[in-house]
């Protein structure tokens, strides 16, 4: 695959220029605070939590780190995957959905299926089954656009292309980065 | 003698090289001692030697060998030696015994008197009698050490007549090793001859011999434990080896930018680094040549590459050869030419287009050239920055203004380097080429900041980068400008929805170290006002204060912003509790902001103690005193919390007077200088604390005595010496006081104050006193509440007691075991017996507690036998108390005490998964997630007990965050340490199971469900 890209000189954005969340919460969370007060308060306080609602940038996190089968780099330094292109409604009483627009390097990119696929899996693994998924290609950007929003959102297709032992090996191969 | 020791060698030597390294032993002392001659041994051998079995020649010549490379250097006269040598010499047609015979010239090249002028004769017998391609790697190696000893003990005993002929020796015996431990070896070898001897002629032969080994790659083969060879040690020899002498300059740098041009990335990486190398070690003349061809064979990489590492690399080459170029030649017509030639393609490069990429990689290359000098700055600035930064900026599209920007740091980087930032001494002539563009971009970089929309987050942060080193530079700016990019970063700061808040409060911090006068005058009133605002509008949280609060903390690091914010928030204290409408929420993150400002000035060791803390302990112990019926027992905490810090880190003289104050004040009824008169005299004079037991709202500043005691050194007279009546008083507090703030203030202080006593007598005679043995009597008689306490009491002073080793700590620890048993104190006692073991903020190594070496493990060893012990014989809910006990205690020992014992603790650790009790969980969890990678095999056994619990607890919302964070991340690390057919059964269970989690209402979890059903995907 290296020996002939398709791309072979796309637009890589820097690691640090990436939209992200600092993650705090989980150090505050297991760091042991040197303050007086926590250990009175530990015992007192009852356990009320907020819910923290599924956005935009928890699904950009998701996805940011799958690996482009033909680059080593992420779908995110790619921006084949933007922020702004990841729409979300949670609502945990009614329907919830995630609309993901992908944003191939060129517009005859022929491995935009694989991308697209990979990215639904990670999220049909990552996201509870209350949400509906719908992974599509941005408009304007690909040479053949609704073909591939086609397969990408054709659920039988989706099922048997992850029953086939090598393609799943491929998408765990872009996934393998993501923990 | 000597033909029955050569016998036996010979045997043993097929069975056992040990053995046969004895009897060569014994033979060295048999000759050590005069016992036996060599010419006695060689006698001996001597049938063996030409014996036709080709194994017995090859055994009796290593015995030889090995003889005399055991013998003392100087045992051997100069006429055995160069008989033995003319023996070996003539012995090297012998091609099965080569490896042998090759370890015995060795030998004899190392004795003492070993004729050097006889070093001509080896060098010849062995590059005509050699032919390395033939013998295996052992004999290669041998023959290989002989030139190894030749060229490091008789490398100048090769006359000049003679040179040219051991040059293309050693160059054809040297050639075509393929064996990474013979390579190595040839590397050093090659680097010796190439570092010390002039090669004129030589010169294309030992290049190929060396670079016919580049790219150099290796992996150890799986089977090769043993190799510790690795590529990069390889890829060092041979780098080493080609930059020994730069007689190789116009045969190596063509053949490395040949590689530069076309070849895969790790290779140009590794050519990069010769030629880096190369740039460091010759002298400037002989590279300087190459410096246009370097350019033209590196540009693209820096240009257009897509790996970091290598545009780095190869940015960081064309630094080190310009600035040597610079050295050398200073500023010549031939380094102007180069810089030009440079700086003209990047110009063009420009116009081209401006965008992210471009302009980074332009900059970049012209940061590497600028930086070298000011004169280079200067010089590049007038040639190049004008054609750049005429271009048109703003309404732009915003990829261009990004490029801009980025293009913008890198220059101002340069400028930061060799100006100096504000308070350098860095003395630069500051009329740099850039002042006349400085209003066009300020107005700029000020528009892509404040002008843009605020999720445009890239952008904005490139934005902030430049702004902040503007405003860094030294004598850059001015006042007026300074100001106003301050008022920016404040606006940025102190909104705290602006993404980017972060990094524009370090800017301005890093700002308060340079200048501190400005921020006093713009950002502290800016803060104070929005915050009085707030305030007055009754419209903000406590959760606005603190961030407010947080952000001017962060910001005064310097020395005088520091002790301004301290007394602005004082005084905003003192305001607040005169005025009548005042916000609890306000006072309490005042003195909680208060107290984490002290921690972090402490944490960064800041030496210096401004005097005016003094003072400000009396404005504190005022301020509570006067207002404590007013204050809650959280603020008094942060106060005593603050006061701690600042007690701590004071010097001995002033600790002991404080004391003394603190004495007068706490428990005689006298005026004492923490008090200021204004106000609260009476308050003060009636109390002590003896009077306060009466008093739940006095009793509260107990929490303070607290805090003022807490950290005095350990050297005071009044630490030393155990103060009887001040313990009792406070034992009384602790059953008194209805605050558990108080109560645990009381113990905290209890502990300090027994484990920091200097005799161990004086604490023996406490414990043995009415007061700590009437407490026994409240444990297993008195009503609930009063057992709690006394328990808690008595656990509190074993704690001093258990970190200092004192003798009774152990067995009080076991008396408070004993009461698990009682009926209703249960779980008091678990509680109690914990605190011994657990780390408490307050009683630190900082706080002067004394804490010796291993008694964790000590209390361990003593402790967990029983439990044990007791957790086999209890049934029902007392076992659930033990267990309960036993997680705590293994959750706070460190783990590597506990492993060894795990394989009979796991199985009741696995049982407390499934109890209630949260702190439990806890630890337990802790437990597991740490040592799970060395309990990989332990844990596979209990898998059907553990995979089920663990995925049981995230599901359960009663468990808090923390637990069920953590029982995902114990999951987690199973795939990643147990081989993957002992969880094959387990993975759907599991894959299914996590579902639930990833709808759990916190973030972490969900992301931590969602990462370890990833890697459940096995």
């Amino acid at each position: 695959m290296s020996a002939n890209l398709q791309n072979e000189n796309p637009e890589v954005k820097e690691l640090n220029q990436l939209p992200s969340r600092v993650e705090e919460e989980e150090d505050l969370l297991l760091s042991s605070t040197k303050q007086w007060l926590t250990e009175i308060e530990s015992e007192q306080t009852n356990i009320k939590e907020e819910r923290d609602p599924i956005d935009p940038q928890e699904i950009y996190d998701l996805l940011a780190k799958i690996n482009d089968p033909e680059h080593p780099l992420t779908l995110a330094q790619l921006s084949v995957v933007k922020l702004e292109d990841i729409e979300v409604v949670d609502n945990v009483e009614g329907d919830s959905y995630i609309t993901v627009h992908i944003t191939p390097t060129i517009p005859h990119c022929s491995m935009c299926t694989l991308i697209g696929l990979c990215i639904r899996v990670r999220l049909e693994r990552c996201l509870p089954p209350r949400f509906h998924v719908d992974v599509k290609v941005k408009k304007g950007t690909h040479a053949s656009e609704s073909q591939v929003n086609k397969q990408l959102n054709d659920k039988e297709r989706v099922a048997a292309a992850c029953e086939n032992e090598q393609l799943l090996s491929v998408l765990n191969g872009m996934m393998a980065t993501c923990v | 003698m000597s033909s029955n020791l050569v016998a036996l060698y010979l045997f043993s030597i097929d069975r056992s090289q040990d053995e046969a390294n004895d009897v060569v032993d014994r033979i060295v002392e048999e000759i050590v001692t005069d016992r036996m001659g060599i010419v006695d041994l060689v006698t001996s051998i001597g049938e063996y030697l030409t014996d036709n079995n080709i194994s017995v020649r090859a055994k009796a010549v290593l015995l030889l060998s090995q003889t005399l490379g055991e013998l003392p250097k100087d045992r051997l006269p100069a006429k055995h030696v160069s008989v033995l040598l003319q023996f070996y010499l003539s012995r090297l047609d012998d091609e099965v015994t080569m490896k042998e015979n090759a370890l015995g010239i060795g030998a004899l090249l190392n004795m003492q008197n070993f004729p050097a002028q006889k070093i001509v004769d080896v060098c010849k017998a062995l590059f005509s009698s050699t032919d390395m391609p033939k013998y295996a790697q052992a004999t290669r190696l041998n023959i290989l050490k002989v030139f190894e000893t030749i060229i490091d003990n008789y490398l100048f005993f090769i006359s000049s007549q003679t040179r040219d002929a051991f040059f293309s020796g050693i160059c054809s015996t040297f050639a075509g090793e393929k064996d990474p431990r013979n390579l190595m070896l040839v590397f050093s070898m090659l680097k010796k001859i190439l570092s010390t001897f002039p090669i004129d002629g030589f010169e294309q032969q030992f290049f190929d011999i060396t670079y016919c080994y580049f790219p150099i790659t290796f992996r150890a083969p799986p089977d090769a434990t043993n190799l510790a060879i690795t590529s990069d040690d390889l890829k060092i020899a041979l780098r080493e080896t080609l930059v020994a002498n730069d007689a190789f300059s116009k045969l190596l740098l063509p053949a490395l930018f040949e590689r530069l041009k076309a070849s895969t990335v790790r290779i140009k990486i590794d050519a990069l680094n010769i030629y880096i190398e190369a740039c460091k070690t010759w002298r400037v003349g002989a590279y300087l040549w190459s410096a246009k061809d370097f350019w033209e064979s590196i540009k693209q990489e820096i240009l257009n590459s897509t790996d970091a590492e290598l545009q780095n690399l190869a940015l960081g080459a064309l630094n080190t050869l310009a600035s040597k170029f610079y050295k050398e030649e200073g500023f010549s017509s031939s380094f102007t030419e180069f810089v030009d030639m440079i700086l003209i393609q990047l110009s063009q490069r420009l116009l081209e287009d401006v965008n992210v990429k471009s302009c980074g990689s332009c900059a970049a290359v012209f940061a590497s050239l600028a930086s070298i000098s000011v004169e280079t700055f200067n010089y590049c600035s007038c040639n190049f920055l004008p054609s750049v930064l005429d271009l048109p900026m703003v309404n732009e599209p915003l990829e261009k203004q990004k490029g801009m920007l980025v293009f913008l740091e890198y220059v101002y980087k340069c400028l930061v380097l060799l100006y100096g930032k504000w308070r350098s001494k860095n003395q630069a002539d500051i009329d740099n080429p850039l002042l006349v563009y400085k209003d066009k971009q300020l107005s700029f970089v000020s528009g892509s900041l404040m002008g843009t929309a605020k999720d445009e987050t890239e952008i904005r942060m490139l934005a902030l980068k430049v702004i902040f080193l503007m405003a860094s530079i030294k004598n850059f700016l001015t006042e007026s400008e300074l100001t106003m990019v301050l008022q920016f970063l404040d606006d940025i700061a102190f909104d705290f929805s602006d993404p980017i808040k972060k990094k524009a409060t370090e800017c301005l911090k890093d700002l308060g170290l340079l200048k501190p006068d400005f921020l006093l005058l713009t950002s502290f009133p800016f803060a104070f006002s929005k915050l009085t605002d707030d305030v007055t509008a009754k419209s903000s949280s406590e959760e606005t204060f603190k961030q407010y609060l947080s952000v001017l903390v962060s910001i005064s690091e310097e020395r005088s912003l520091f002790k301004a914010l301290v007394i602005r928030l004082v005084e905003m204290l003192k305001d607040q509790f005169k005025s009548k409408e005042m916000s609890v929420d306000l006072v309490e993150s005042i003195v909680q902001s208060l107290s984490v400002a002290f921690k972090e000035r402490n944490d960064r060791n800041e030496q210096e103690i401004p005097f005016f803390f003094e003072e400000l302990l009396k404005q504190l112990f005022t301020l509570c005193f006067a207002n404590c019926e007013s204050m809650n027992v959280r603020c008094l905490i942060y106060v005593s919390q603050t006061i701690n810090e600042i007690v701590r880190v004071n010097h001995f003289e002033f600790q002991e007077k404080f004391v003394g104050q603190l004495w007068k004040l706490y428990m005689e009824n006298s005026n004492s200088d923490l008090i200021e008169t204004e106000g609260c005299e009476k308050a003060a004079e009636r109390f002590t604390l003896a009077a306060s037991l009466s008093d739940q709202k006095f009793l509260n500043l107990v929490v303070l005595l607290q805090g003022g005691l807490n950290g005095l050194s350990k050297k005071l007279h009044f630490i030393e010496k155990l103060n009887i009546e001040l313990l009792n008083l406070l034992i009384n507090v602790v059953f008194v006081t209805e605050s558990p703030g108080v109560k645990i203030s009381a113990l905290r202080l209890i502990s300090s104050l027994i484990n920091k006593c200097e005799k161990d007598e004086d604490i023996s005679s406490f414990i043995s006193s009415k007061g700590v043995t009437s407490l026994w009597d409240k444990v297993y008689t008195g009503t609930p509440k009063e057992s709690e306490a006394a328990l808690d009491v008595l656990a509190w002073v074993d704690k001093a007691l258990v970190s200092r080793k004192h003798s009774e700590g152990i067995p009080l620890a076991f008396k408070l075991l004993d009461t698990l048993n009682l009926q209703n104190v249960g779980d008091s006692s678990v509680k109690a017996l914990s605190i011994i073991i657990k780390d408490d903020p307050a009683l630190s190594k900082e706080n002067s507690y004394v804490e010796k070496l291993l008694y964790k493990q000590r209390f361990y060893a003593s402790v967990s036998p029983k439990i044990l012990e007791h957790i086999s014989t209890a049934t029902g809910g007392e076992k659930s108390l033990y267990l309960m006990l036993l997680s705590n205690v293994i959750g706070n020992v460190p783990k590597e005490i506990v492993i060894p014992d795990m394989p009979s603790i796991l199985p009741l650790l696995l049982q407390c998964l499934s109890l209630s009790d949260i702190s439990v969980k806890l630890s337990t969890l802790n437990v597991i997630h740490t040592s799970v990678k060395e309990l990989t095999s332990l844990l596979t056994e209990y898998l059907d007990t553990l995979i089920p619990s663990l995925l049981a607890i995230p599901k359960d919302m009663n468990n808090p965050t923390v637990v069920r964070l953590l029982a995902l991340k114990c999951l987690g690390s199973l795939p990643e340490f147990t081989p993957t057919t002992n969880l094959q059964l387990f993975r759907d269970k599991v894959i299914r199971g996590l579902i639930p989690c990833l709808d759990d209402p916190k973030r972490v979890v969900r992301t931590e469900a969602s990462r370890t059903r990833h890697k459940w995907y096995i």
